[in-house]
């Protein structure tokens, strides 16, 4: 019933609509859009701080450079059709030079800043997007949907020069052109002035009524000329942005390609073996590069299109010009100076109207790729889980609920946001404080997402895990953070110092640092580098960083949980991939490394538990079994009896 | 090789222009009048726009009809809206091709380069350098080396414009002609001097942008938000982020002075030219009879001199810039080998090289592929070169390795971390060569072989491979096509997967064998477990059944059971077949016929499991220390 009345409503103001459609693009009204590019400029600021004011500086003074010949020459012909003052002439003359050599030089070195900023751009942007991800809570990082965000801005920066980077040169058309539009109706004064009362006097000389009726009439056809070229200008946009919103679906299988796997050192081995080339550069080509040709074919006709149609006007909006103030001058109404002037005035004002209009639609285009820019620095930062302790009404402070030391799962249960099944189901057990536990079970058990939530990395679905009877999260994220010792299975180091890398931090123990690679036993290999401890991993930072051996950078993830010295140690398969002599050297390590701390080991070789005082068995995201090692493997029959018979056989 | 390059940096730039005009010419032989006509159609606009004024003035000064005024204007205001017009079809012509041709062309020819260049070149410092210039050169449809053509004509134009402003000027007067050419080759001379102290820079630009490309590209995945979550790594990166912005700022800032100085030397000569074409062209009409129209006309010309000069510097400067990328593209595609190896065939394919190629691979007759393979290793060693504070110094991975496999013989290679059992495993199948020594192949020597048969003779699982964003069924049978699959590929194919214990899970699969993979890049792809992934690089190297299969870590990331499955098939599955076998579990290798020990580059031990126990050396420690907790338990 309502939307009825509403529909009616809507009906009667449909002249009014229809003209509002007509301002509204992309949904958005011009305000909305200009709303848009205000926060635009303020990120941009934050990426490049001060870059914009060389924007703003560098694009008044090309506005003003060309202005400077033009008044100066005008002058300059009215003189010398006039009186020849010698003194005025040698004035204009010096004027005109020195005033164009002093604001050109003014102006490269604003064009300087502006290329420096322009270079810094690309990977200034890239950081801050990378900075945000480091900022997002993990689950929201881990989906799929954030990762395709992210992708998207990256591309309309990197791929199109899209986003902030069409912002910052936009930026400096919108300016140079305002500023010019204003200098053409200075520079057209003249001619306006006289264009009004000549009139009259054209219909006098050129030939009666009919001559003034010509002349207001070729007056007009000049303004509608000016309108359509202006009209015309930028409606190409649309097209070019339609194929850029194409543009996105193919686009990353390309970058996949050039970005990933072709640079890959793995990957290139599969590639030559199972000669991967043809596949490759089959599916590149019909999956981006064919469909990106097609798009730019569709570009650029649209583009011979509407500028052929606008250059037809502004040229003949020219020639309209030339008459006027050719006949102007024929009456004695303008010096010769007006004639070139006023050419000018008008050709300026048409290319500055174009380009103002041109580029207002691609920064309303534009907007959309702000508006995932924004969408994507907007995303939650929240670490804490404060959100949900006010809901509480909790501020923030850790309330005990009993005495319990070490860690207890109650009712803990766990599906991925993009998953429908549960991975972990009703998780019930309690660990006390010093204790070391396995956790086994088939891939895809649920250990490592069992992992994943101690480490406070994603939220239980359900139920919830106490430390010292506190639910985690309820703990400030720093404090909880700097109980955890935790080697991942997929740790990650960084191209930095071998010390940076341990520390995780510039500033740090030497003392410390050996202290902890000596426990790892990577100690005698790092004395061994020329620079030590300060020797860079990798080669991105320095020509000579050192490459690492699989083991080796096991080893040095564990130090790096060594020199954390959390009271929570959780190691997920930390000997995957070392050999036996490696692996036995860690387990070693393992007892005196977790001394006094609570341990979680996540493992395939079932070996290992014998090193801890009990061992969790999942299956299917539940917990089977609990227990020794040595009871469990007595429980013939069930899981973890299976598991070790599988592997003890080929010992015996 | 040093030779070579050294040519190369001479002959850059010319060799690599050839290079890709040649590509262009074969693209369509009509492209290449192209910039011509653009040059012939915008001399001409300039030209009509120079004339213009000086008829209305000249008219107005005659004292002409209003008739006449309108006659003259229309006339060339036509002529010029018609070469305004198809100036602009023309170069936007010239603008489609370039991308469309020389974009995409030459990114399948890097792509190509890519998998073409010797494994060995592709993982050294040098060849990555390469590799990441010729993609800088390449990675953009509107910079760098695909503007090559549009910058090209931007020189012819501006040379064009230079000729007509000239002879304007020269009816003048010569002597003017010859005083703007004087100034030019001083701004030229100047130009010269800065672009060399900007190239000066390349090397520490490519520094800071490698740094600077870690920090903002290197660590946008997920993998590395755990750690840095965990550890606070946040606060390390943004430091180093803000100190890396900071330095490349500084050098850009260097880089960019350079062309501060040149800009403001060429305002100093337009100051010098326009100072005196005001005051001799104001002497000259004052003592000689010239028209108002004249002086526009000629004060045009002037300017159009100076003016195209100037263009003519700044396309010059921007043409060779441009050409550097094209020669950094140049000097990868030579070096890969993606365009001189079988470069005729590469001829005929120019526009989808990957379409026809890959049709041509289906269609190929199949090279002779021996059911059996003896592999022989004659006094290979192999080691790598680190440069260190500029001194080379070679770091031997294999010493002198002699060694025979036998056809059907199944190895297995075990060894402590980093004792070079992945450089072997390398070297066999011919990724890496030799750098002494010989490996022969039934008896032939290894090197005789066509790159593409020898890597036929190998099927492998590689620690940590990755897949493409196909279905599965491409990534397993690669360059099958599906549509044109027969019943027995798929039977195979099905065979494979079964083998390797996917069957359940791939039929579990929205779409089955055909769910795309990677799914980050493929629409409504899917994510495979680290186990179900690696159970599929085991299905594709057995769907390959080459004569020798390699395994290098298959089950890693295994469970105990599906481990224990695997282990159970390895006899079927490796059938007849040449195999080397890597692992780290002892508990695999006594299915093989024979251990290689390897220690240090070197083969220590060789026998079966029963004789290296019994011999009590490193393997038998090695297993005891494995064993140890299972034997306690099982006895």
């Amino acid at each position: 019933m309502r939307g009825k009345i509403r529909g009616k409503g809507e009906k009667s103001l449909l002249k009014g609509n229809a003209k509002a459609a007509k301002t509204r693009k992309n949904n958005r009204s011009i305000s909305e859009d200009f709303t848009l590019v205000c926060r635009g400029i303020r990120e941009f600021n934050k990426i490049l701080p001060g870059q914009m004011r060389h924007v703003l500086f560098k694009s008044i003074l090309s506005a003003c450079i060309p202005l400077v010949a033009v008044f100066a020459s005008a002058w300059i012909l009215n003189e010398l059709a006039g009186e020849w003052r010698k003194e005025r002439l040698l004035f204009l003359c010096l004027f005109a030079v020195v005033t164009t050599f002093v604001l050109s030089a003014l102006k490269y070195v604003q064009d300087a800043k502006v290329a420096i900023g322009y270079s810094c751009l690309f990977s200034a942007h890239e950081i801050c997007l990378t900075q945000k991800n480091h900022r997002l809570p993990y689950e929201i990082l881990e989906m799929t949907e954030t990762e395709r965000l992210r992708e998207q801005v990256s591309g309309s920066i990197s791929v199109s020069g899209a986003g902030m980077a069409s912002l910052y040169w936009d930026m400096e058309t919108v300016i140079k052109n305002l500023f010019r539009m204003a200098a053409a109706i200075l520079l057209g004064a003249g001619f306006l002035r006289a264009l009004f009362t000549v009139r009259d006097m054209a219909g006098q000389t050129g030939g009666g009524i009919s001559g003034g009726i010509f002349f207001t009439g070729l007056v007009f056809l000049m303004g509608v000329c000016i309108f359509i070229s202006c009209k015309m200008a930028g409606k190409h946009f649309e097209t070019s942005f339609e194929v850029f919103k194409e543009g996105a679906k193919y686009q990353r299988y390309g970058e996949f390609y050039t970005m990933n796997y072709l640079k890959d050192e793995n990957a290139a081995m599969d590639a030559r073996i199972f000669s991967q080339e043809g596949i490759i550069l089959r599916e590149s080509q019909e999956k981006c590069y064919q469909r990106f040709a097609a798009g730019k074919r569709r570009e650029i006709r649209a583009l011979d299109r509407y500028d052929g149609v606008r250059l037809f006007f502004t040229c003949f909006s020219g020639i309209l010009v030339y008459v006027l103030v050719g006949w102007m001058a024929l009456l004695g109404k303008i010096g010769a100076g007006e004639v070139v002037a006023a050419y000018a005035a008008v050709t300026m004002f048409i290319s500055a109207l174009s380009e103002l209009s041109e580029i207002i639609t691609d920064l309303r285009n534009n907007n959309e790729h702000l508006l995932n820019f924004f969408r994507f620095v907007d995303l939650p930062e929240d670490l804490n889980g404060v959100g949900d302790n006010m809901e509480k009404g909790n501020t923030g402070m850790v309330e005990k609920e009993h005495d319990f030391k070490g860690i207890q799962f109650e009712h803990v249960s766990f599906r991925y946001p993009e998953s429908e099944d549960f991975a972990l189901c009703d998780i019930n057990f309690s660990v006390r404080a010093g204790e070391k536990l396995a956790f086994v079970g088939e891939n895809g058990s649920g250990k490592t997402t069992l992992v994943k939530l101690i480490c406070r990395l994603y939220r239980p679905t359900q139920g919830r895990i106490l430390l010292d009877g506190v639910d985690i999260w309820s703990y400030p994220h720093e404090e909880y953070k700097k109980r955890l010792s935790v080697v991942f299975q997929d740790f990650s180091l960084f191209a930095f110092s071998i010390a940076e890398n341990v520390a995780a931090s510039n500033t740090y123990d030497k003392k410390l640092v050996e202290h902890a690679l000596a426990a790892a036993g990577l100690l005698e290999k790092v004395s061994r580098l020329p620079e030590g401890v300060n020797q860079p991993l990798f080669h991105y930072f320095c020509e000579d960083g050192c490459d690492l051996s699989g083991g080796e950078a096991q080893k040095l993830a564990i130090a790096r949980a060594i020199y954390k010295d959390g009271d929570i140690m959780v190691l997920d398969e930390p000997t995957a991939a070392l050999d036996p002599f490696a692996e036995a050297d860690i387990y070693k390590h393992f007892g005196a490394m977790s001394e006094k701390k609570t341990a979680f080991l996540v493992s395939h070789r079932l070996s290992s538990c014998q090193n801890c005082d009990r061992v969790a068995v999942f299956f299917a995201g539940r917990l089977v079994q609990l227990g020794s090692h040595k009871e469990l493997v007595l429980q013939e029959g069930k899981e973890y009896a299976r598991l070790w018979e599988a592997q003890a056989q080929y010992y015996r | 090789m040093e030779n070579k390059k050294e040519k190369c940096a001479d002959m850059e730039l010319f060799s690599a222009a050839k290079y890709l005009l040649r590509g262009f010419y074969g693209s369509s032989r009509i492209n290449v009048f192209l910039p011509l006509f653009i040059c012939v159609s915008a001399t001409l606009v300039s030209l009509l726009a120079m004339y213009l004024p000086k008829i209305v003035l000249d008219a107005v000064e005659r004292g002409v009809t209003v008739r006449e005024l309108f006659g003259k204007v229309f006339i060339i205001g036509a002529l010029f809206a018609a070469m305004s017009i198809a100036a602009m079809l023309l170069r936007n012509e010239l603008e489609l091709i370039s991308q469309n041709f020389l974009y995409t062309e030459l990114t399948a020819r890097w792509e190509r380069g890519m998998l073409r260049m010797e494994y060995g070149d592709f993982v050294s410092e040098h060849g990555k350098l390469l590799a990441e210039k010729a993609r800088n050169a390449i990675s953009s449809p509107n910079w760098g080396a695909v503007k090559f053509l549009s910058l090209l004509t931007e020189v012819l134009e501006a040379l064009a414009g230079l000729l007509v402003c000239g002879g304007i000027v020269g009816m003048l007067h010569p002597a003017i002609v010859l005083f703007l050419l004087v100034l030019f080759a001083v701004q030229l001379w100047f130009s010269a001097r800065t672009q060399r102290g900007k190239q000066q820079l390349k090397k520490e630009r490519a520094a800071v942008e490698k740094r600077l490309g870690y920090l903002a590209w290197g660590m946008r995945g997920r993998k590395e938000g755990k750690d840095i979550r965990l550890y606070s790594f946040d606060v390390l990166l943004r430091n180093i982020a803000e100190q890396t912005v900071k330095a490349k700022r500084k050098v850009e800032g260097r880089a960019e002075r350079f062309q501060l100085y040149n800009m403001l030397f060429a305002a100093f000569l337009l100051l010098l030219r326009d100072g005196t074409a005001y005051f001799y062209l104001i002497w000259r009409f004052m003592n000689s009879g010239m028209t108002l129209g004249d002086f526009t006309l000629y004060f045009a010309a002037i300017t159009g001199v100076g003016g195209g000069l100037l263009q003519l510097a700044q396309a010059l400067s921007n043409f060779f810039e441009t050409g550097r990328y094209v020669g950094d593209f140049y000097e990868f595609i030579q070096y890969s080998g993606g365009g001189e190896k079988d470069g005729k065939k590469k001829e005929g394919n120019e526009k989808f090289p990957g379409l026809k190629e890959g049709a041509k691979s289906n269609q190929k007759v199949q090279p002779f592929v021996p059911d059996k393979v003896s592999l022989c290793f004659e006094n290979v060693s192999f080691s790598y070169f680190v440069e260190q504070d500029g001194v080379k110094q070679e770091i031997p991975v294999i010493k002198n390795l002699n060694l025979t496999i036998l056809a059907g013989e199944s190895i297995a290679i075990v060894g402590v971390n980093g004792a070079g059992k992945s450089t072997f495993v390398k070297l066999l199948c011919g990724l890496l060569k030799p750098s002494e020594g010989r490996i022969l192949v039934n008896g032939a020597d290894s090197r005789e072989f066509d790159r593409e048969d020898y890597f036929g003779l190998f099927s492998a699982v590689f620690q940590k491979s990755g897949f493409l964003p196909v279905s599965i069924a491409e990534n397993i049978m690669l360059n099958v096509r599906r549509k044109k699959t027969e019943n027995a590929d798929v039977e195979a194919m099905w065979e494979c997967i079964r083998s390797a214990g996917l069957e359940e899970k791939v039929k579990s699969l929205p779409h089955g064998v055909d769910t795309c993979l990677v799914k980050r890049i493929a629409q409504d792809g899917t994510e495979l477990s680290g186990g179900q992934e690696q159970k599929l690089l085991l299905a594709r190297a057995l769907y390959k059944d080459a004569p020798v299969l390699i395994l290098d870590e298959p089950t890693a990331a295994l469970d105990a059971v599906a481990e224990h499955r695997i282990y159970q098939d390895y006899r079927r599955m490796t059938k007849g077949k040449t195999t080397v076998f890597i692992s780290h579990r002892l508990a695999s290798t006594r299915f093989c016929d024979r251990i290689l020990l390897f220690s240090d580059g070197v083969v220590l031990e060789s026998g079966t499991h029963e004789e290296l126990l019994a011999r009590g050396g490193q393997y038998a420690k090695m297993f005891e220390v494995q064993s140890q907790y299972y034997r306690e338990e099982g006895e």
